[in-house]
């Protein structure tokens, strides 16, 4: 089973939302599961793996106020993840990256 | 002691609102609210001049509180649906922020200018529109202007609406508009032929 967490944004309707996706992949059937973290709630989710480094996964994002159900379809190439969130409210751009891969770090000598 | 400041100031404003449930803001008393958070009278007037003051510090504190809550919104929908949920539960707080400031006391704490320019601007790049400046500001001025008119006439009680039916009939409205501007835009564009 691969585990990997990503930073992720999310272009939502009232701007960039900032979260956690966890996925988690068994490679011996292509299945996907996991949790989205965002709006401060943990969201479980299913997915599966459509071809190599190409994701489809489906859940809903709970909110204060109600439930999202969403898809989102994504490519992972070199940590850095691509794709979109297809809500009842259209498409939203949703980016994100590796949390292992950290940006280079200037420290001061 | 900024900790202990604030927490008195917190203890003060939670005391105005329980009393705003009982009387106007006019008749609420400043041994009342000391008696309340079990505060001497000076502390009140280490804080604050006089009870106008303490709810105006209540409102910046409301903004704030609501500002965070449509952080955690995705959609103007949800950004709505929880303001209203938050006004039915603080019905009398809110009838006290109209009664004593009016409208612009209602825009202040609301804030509404933020969501609309996002909502809008987001509407207006799926629709295709040609970016007009002076159109938008237009346009998002009277779209705040007839979203506060409609919070303050549900929050007076003259519009006998429920929030999710309010809800859904301007959620109606928003659609055809953009269904309209999306026609529109293909219509200029030469995607639609005229019959």
């Amino acid at each position: 089973m691969k585990k990997v967490c990503y930073t992720v944004i999310l272009q939502s309707q009232l701007g960039p939302r900032a979260g956690e996706l966890l996925l988690q992949e068994d490679e011996a059937t292509g299945a996907v599961s996991g949790e989205l973290f965002l709006l401060g709630r943990r969201n479980h989710l299913s997915g599966s793996v459509l071809q190599r480094g190409k994701y489809l996964i489906s859940g809903a994002l709970r909110s204060q106020v109600d439930k999202e159900p969403y898809d989102a379809i994504f490519t992972i190439k070199q940590g850095r993840l691509a794709g979109g969130m297809v809500t009842r409210h259209g498409c939203w751009d949703l980016t994100g990256m590796e949390l292992s891969i950290a940006p280079p770090v200037h420290t001061a000598t | 002691m900024p900790d202990m400041d604030s927490r008195t100031r917190r203890a003060l404003d939670d005391a105005l609102r329980t009393l705003l449930e009982r009387k106007p803001l006019a008749q609420i008393q400043v041994r009342e609210l000391t008696e309340l958070c079990g505060l001497r009278r000076q502390s009140f007037y280490y804080h604050f001049q006089d009870v106008y003051e303490l709810f105006d510090w209540s409102l910046q504190r409301e903004r704030e509180l609501l500002l965070r809550r449509r952080e955690d919104c995705l959609t103007w929908e949800q950004a709505l649906r929880d303001l209203l949920e938050r006004i039915s539960g603080n019905r009398a707080y809110y009838h006290a922020i109209l009664d004593n400031q009016g409208r612009p006391g209602l825009r202040a704490v609301f804030e509404l200018s933020g969501m609309l320019e996002c909502a809008f601007a987001y509407y207006w790049g799926r629709c295709g529109v040609t970016p007009d400046p002076a159109a938008e500001q237009m346009q998002m001025k009277c779209g705040e202007t007839v979203l506060l008119s409609l919070l303050e006439n549900w929050l007076r009680g003259e519009l006998e609406l429920e929030p999710e039916v309010a809800l859904s009939m301007l959620s109606k409205a928003v659609n055809q508009s953009i269904a309209g501007a999306t026609l529109q835009t293909l219509r200029k564009q030469g995607g639609l032929w005229e019959h």
